[in-house]
């Protein structure tokens, strides 16, 4: 849908929206060119050449050393035993957030409770919910109940803060499939989770796919509740990382430094070149959370 | 084939009262219509009667089994719906064989079923294949056989052919026909369309807001409908409503500056005259060019419209407006005026009051 | 047992949900709305304390200084983006070519964490390694970009790094809110002369009302959770002059000992939240009532 591009004074305004799209995709991309090259670069090289300019002599040192053993305060073991512990927390996370949320979304859309109206106001709510309002209460409650410091307890603050977002974006999917399936299985004697199971599920690639993007994204990239909930051993990579590039003894090591950002942001990275429209969507459904 | 037996079912929703004291009994190896408009309640009736929706009161029997509190698939039914509803994950064996294997039937018995319905069907091709590679006809036709393959002996129709165009829906209509025939099966089967349940039906039950108007054969739905709505839903074009009055010797009606000879009416109850409301369908009406008969009265002509073989002609009747339908040939020839005799062996009478038949 | 599913199903699966609502949630909100009416310290206890809390926070600089900067940060973030976003999703809008390739350059900000952006955008603007040094390499000796060294200006150093993680955002939406625009309207405006610029300004963005006001609360949102970002770019300084209320509420609750001033905090945030969301529902119950 356009008016296309024939008279003159349109054709000049077609190279001007070309510059324009250049230089904002050139803008964008020049953090992650900071990073890819300050990390290649022996630290004299950092010190002395400027931002943008290229290696004289290309290394990957800085990774091998972000990776095991750069330091972070008292400990010196890299970004390695974050990523791990990242992994740890991410993969339940994502797994326990869309099974519960899945069925949640079914019971929502396709089963319709009594207090559907109340539920779908409370899950906006907190979906809205800035995390800060309610993070003091759920320490309290996670040290009463002994999970705090724990994996388990990480993870599930995560599923708690991501559980109402993925809720409605299955329930809305699912509030399109037509009743009657719904009906005809019922006739062919399936319950609520036989008709889940064999009938819904199949049909919810693409929800699945977008959850598993958005929800991979925001438990990766959380900072706060890995730095509140996470015990001294199970430090997700954000807080690591935050550790080691804010550490201040010797000098700054930026070229370590910036591999070890490069390699906490690289999974949802990957993620986001591979997975194309299905993050699209997943920002349409709500915004992925810092 | 088993009967079905609706007693004073009752179900609303809210403040609303879908269904007013419905009572049904349907004999085995019927094939009954629910017929009616939007919101009159027939496909809410087919939902309570299949154990998809709750009545709040009233009991429903299929054979000699009060099924009212039994789940759908223990009612031993099958139900097509409008938009057939097939699992689109699933291939065309895999929805028919569905329901038998959640009711843990062995594995031989499934394949056995199967092939014969798909044989019976004539989807044995598509039995691989997913419902998003079937046309419209044949997902019908697996959406009929989902039903077939649970051996049900009540089989209930949701509109089914609501979704097809008029070609293929004329080709079903027949298919259905012929599947009753075949398989002897009690039907129940919900549409708003006149003309499905008059070819479809041994008996046609009107419903109104709720309630059931008129339970009965197509032909006596046809000639002799109980309430005037009735009387105006079936048949297209529709009956003509003349406002009259019976004269007290209940022979003959008055309209306008016209009388009708009724004597030959079989009257439902004593008639003492009073307000009626005269019903005629556009086809009983006589219309000729020249005063043939006595009582035939010499009208204006409003307007006319052909329709092929015949034409349907308004005409303003004493006052009241009139449409008739005629062959094409006379109704070309028709000019200003005609004369128009309505038959009193023809009509169907009302009462104003009630709307019921007289 | 099958009916029992039958009745029971739904409400067993939505157990969990539900007990994380209510407890989590509502229990949540109305355990930080009660502290704050406490004179709870390090350790929160139930001594009552009426409005102290609320009176005492807002004479601290430190909050003044951080709530202010909420708006400005928000101000310039939403702006930011807004303009940047429409004006890209306008360039895409007409059938660009390579526009997967533009859009995939610029949404990937969004991918990944704060953290990272705000440790990048800390090298790039900290004038020993970042823009400064690099453009005095080039021979502007005298040039100076200290933005992020100094108290007036340090907030604005968070509004470029969150424009840039940003951006892409608004711009997928706008852009589908363009897309959604009847075509018709421009053979419309075409028959009629009216350039291009001239009918996006005057016809095509003022009914895109409803886009704009998603993206606005989405920013508002986000703006008002930021944390992570604070702390990797600016540490909240220097000193805290680049504070904002997440921070503040998570630096009191859990650092300085003071629950009870936190969660005042905590429910400021949370009503400003509120009434950034409570126009968006109206208009919403609104539009479906004219529907």
């Amino acid at each position: 849908m356009t008016s296309a591009a024939n008279t003159p004074v349109e054709q000049r305004s077609s190279w001007l929206k070309y510059l324009l799209l250049i230089v904002a995709a050139l803008a964008s991309a020049v953090p992650l060119i900071v990073m890819l090259l300050t990390s290649v670069k022996t630290l004299p090289d950092v010190q002395s050449g400027s931002l943008l300019a290229l290696p004289h002599s290309f290394t990957l040192e800085p990774w091998l050393k972000a990776w095991n053993s750069a330091c972070a305060g008292l400990t010196c073991g890299g970004v390695q035993v974050g990523f791990w512990n990242s992994v740890k927390i991410t993969v339940p996370g994502v797994v326990v957030t869309i099974a519960l949320g899945s069925i949640s979304g079914y019971a929502l859309a396709l089963w319709r409770p009594r207090w559907n109206g109340l539920l779908l106001m409370l899950l906006s709510l907190a979906i809205f919910m800035p995390y800060q309002v309610v993070v003091f209460p759920l320490v309290k409650m996670w040290s009463t109940a002994n999970i705090f410091g724990t994996l388990f307890g990480v993870v599930l603050v995560h599923v708690v803060f991501n559980l109402p977002l993925i809720t409605v974006l299955f329930r809305n999917f699912y509030v399109a499939v037509p009743g009657e399936i719904v009906k005809a299985a019922r006739v062919d004697g399936a319950g609520f989770y036989s008709t889940f199971f064999e009938v819904i599920l199949p049909m919810s690639v693409a929800p699945i796919i977008v959850s598993v993007i958005l929800v991979f994204t925001n438990i990766w990239n959380d900072f706060l509740f890995g730095l509140i909930f996470a015990g001294p051993t199970g430090r997700p990579m954000t807080v690591e990382l935050n550790n080691i590039v804010g550490a201040v003894t010797g000098e700054r090591e930026y070229n370590v430094d910036m591999a070890a950002t490069l390699i906490t942001a690289l999974p949802p990275l990957l993620i986001y070149f591979l997975s194309g429209r299905y993050f699209v969507r997943g920002l349409a459904s709500g915004a992925v959370k810092g | 084939m088993q009967k079905v037996s609706v007693k004073s079912v009752r179900k609303s929703y809210g403040a609303v009262d879908v269904l007013k004291d419905i009572n049904l009994d349907v004999e085995p190896g019927e094939f009954v219509v629910l017929l009616g408009p939007s919101g009159c309640g027939k496909s809410t009736l087919l939902n309570t009667i299949a154990g998809l929706d709750q009545a709040q009161q009233g009991s429903i029997t299929i054979g000699d089994r009060d099924v009212t509190r039994l789940d759908p698939s223990e009612r031993e039914i099958g139900m097509v719906f409008q938009s057939y509803a097939l699992y689109p994950t699933m291939t065309v064996r895999q929805n028919l064989s569905f329901g038998l294997r959640m009711h843990g039937t062995p594995k031989p018995e499934i394949e056995r079923r199967v092939s014969r319905t798909a044989a019976m069907l004539q989807i044995e091709s598509l039995l691989a294949r997913k419902p998003a590679h079937l046309s419209g006809g044949q997902r019908q036709r697996v959406a009929i056989g989902r039903a077939i393959v649970r051996d049900a002996s009540v089989f209930l129709f949701d509109e089914p052919l609501s979704n097809l165009d008029a070609k293929l829906r004329g080709e079903t209509r027949i298919e259905i026909k012929k599947l009753h025939q075949d398989l002897n099966c009690t039907i129940l089967y919900v549409t708003h369309d006149q003309i499905e349940a008059m070819t479809l039906a041994t008996r046609i039950a009107v419903m109104n807001q709720g309630k059931i108007e008129q339970f009965d054969t197509p032909r006596a739905i046809y000639e002799r409908p109980a309430t005037t709505f009735v009387a105006g839903f079936v048949g297209s074009p529709p009956m003509n409503m003349l406002r009259g009055r019976l004269l007290p010797d209940a022979k003959r009606v008055q309209i306008g500056d016209t009388t009708i000879d009724v004597g030959d009416y079989a009257f439902s109850r004593p008639a003492t005259g009073g307000d009626v409301i005269l019903g005629i369908r556009p086809e009983d009406i006589e219309v000729s060019l020249d005063q043939v008969s006595s009582e035939a009265r010499a009208c204006k002509v409003s307007f006319s419209e052909p329709t092929g073989a015949d034409t349907t002609v308004w005409f303003d009747f004493s006052g009241q407006r009139v449409h008739a339908r005629v062959r094409a040939k006379l109704g070309e020839r028709l000019g200003e005026t005609a004369y128009v005799r309505i038959p009193g062996q023809q009509v169907s009478l009302f009462d104003p009051s009630d709307e019921r038949r007289i | 047992m099958r009916a029992l599913v039958r009745r029971f199903g739904g409400r067993a699966a939505l157990t969990p949900l539900v007990v994380i609502l209510v407890v989590c949630y509502l229990g949540g909100i109305g355990w930080t709305i009660g502290i704050s009416f406490t004179d709870s310290r390090m350790v929160p206890r139930w001594n009552f304390d009426g409005f102290d809390q609320y009176i005492r926070l807002f004479t601290t600089p430190r909050w003044i200084t951080a709530y202010t900067n909420m708006f400005i940060y928000g101000a310039g973030v939403i702006l930011g983006t807004l303009i940047l976003g429409s004006l890209l999703a306008i360039a895409l809008d007409s059938r660009t070519r390579f526009e997967s390739v533009f859009r995939t350059m610029l949404l990937y900000p969004l991918s990944v964490s704060f953290i990272v952006t705000g440790l990048v955008w800390d090298a790039i603007l900290t004038p020993s390694t970042g823009v400064e040094s690099m453009v005095r390499g080039l021979g502007w000796s005298n040039f100076s970009f200290d933005w992020i060294g100094q108290q007036q200006t340090a907030v604005y150093c968070l509004i470029i790094a969150a424009v840039w993680h940003h951006v892409g955002l608004v711009m997928v939406i706008m852009l589908s809110g363009l897309r959604a625009f009847d075509p018709e309207i421009w053979k419309a405006a075409k028959v009629e002369g009216i350039t291009t610029a001239r009918t996006y300004l005057h016809v095509v963005l003022p009914s895109l009302g409803p886009t704009i006001m998603t993206c606005v609360i989405l920013l508002a949102i986000q703006v008002i959770r930021s944390y992570d970002l604070v702390v990797a770019l600016t540490g909240g300084g220097p000193g805290v002059s680049s504070d904002l209320p997440a921070k503040f509420v998570v630096d009191l609750a859990f650092e300085r000992g003071n629950v009870g001033q936190a969660s005042a905090a905590a429910v400021i945030m949370f009503a400003t939240v509120l009434v950034c969301i409570i126009p968006y529902i109206l208009i919403g119950t609104r539009r479906s009532e004219v529907e």
